[in-house]
């Protein structure tokens, strides 16, 4: 198999999971957090939460753009055997 | 990230020295079987302690390098809010954490320096000079 253009490396099944699991906690995280943060009447627990829910947003944004960016560069690759070329991402 | 500098406080407790922080919760006296602040950062931290050791396999497993650095810069953000919240937590008085004896820790320490001698290398000049600092005969193993 061979690379018709220069994009990156494609994301294998593996990785893709993990980044489908990783995305779920994440997202997880941060709505419990902030649920916890709206309901405590403590304002140092409350702020500390948070930040604890907008960092975990943040590294739900930061996996999102890394997908992104193999959506964006999708790759034609011929593979040998193959009559037509096959898109990767 | 916060709650630097605090002071643990110690005190006596069924024969233990007690490491702890001055309580100044907010927790009903009476509690009940709605959470409370306590129970939802124990969740939270609970939660970081799951989100770190995926991100633990998600990194040994990630098989190209720019995977790898999205995944460790979250995981680096995880730890230190797992961080964040345990030193909330213990700032409220929620943690009472057990000091290791003295002389069990004496007692770890001249082990492990006297095991010097399995060392595969040479040891460091400031190991070498514990060696000859304790001058035990005890090696048990």
């Amino acid at each position: 198999m061979q690379y018709q253009t220069g994009g990156m490396t494609p994301l294998t099944e593996k990785d893709l999971a993990y980044m489908k699991d990783m995305m779920s906690w994440e997202l997880l995280a941060a709505k419990k957090a902030y649920h916890y943060a709206n309901e405590t009447q403590d304002a140092e627990c409350r702020q500390a939460m948070f930040q604890i829910a907008e960092q975990h947003q943040r590294n739900l944004e930061r996996l999102l753009m890394h997908l992104q960016e193999h959506v964006n560069q999708a790759t034609q690759i011929t593979v040998s055997g193959a009559q037509n070329p096959t898109t990767v991402m | 990230m916060q709650q630097q500098g605090i002071q643990p406080q110690f005190k006596m407790q069924g024969g233990h020295l007690i490491m702890t922080h001055q309580a100044q919760t907010n927790l009903p006296k009476v509690k009940d079987a709605s959470m409370n602040d306590r129970d939802r950062l124990q969740d939270l931290l609970a939660q970081e302690k799951y989100l770190t050791s995926g991100y633990n396999m998600a990194l040994i497993e990630a098989s190209h390098d720019a995977l790898f650095d999205v995944i460790k810069q979250n995981c680096d953000a995880s730890y230190q809010m797992q961080r964040q919240i345990f030193n909330l937590m213990f700032k409220k008085g929620w943690y009472k954490l057990p000091v290791a004896d003295a002389q069990m820790v004496q007692h770890t320490f001249q082990q492990f320096v006297q095991y010097q001698t399995q060392f595969p290398f040479p040891p460091s000049p400031q190991i070498a000079q514990m060696g000859g600092q304790t001058g035990g005969a005890q090696t048990s193993q």
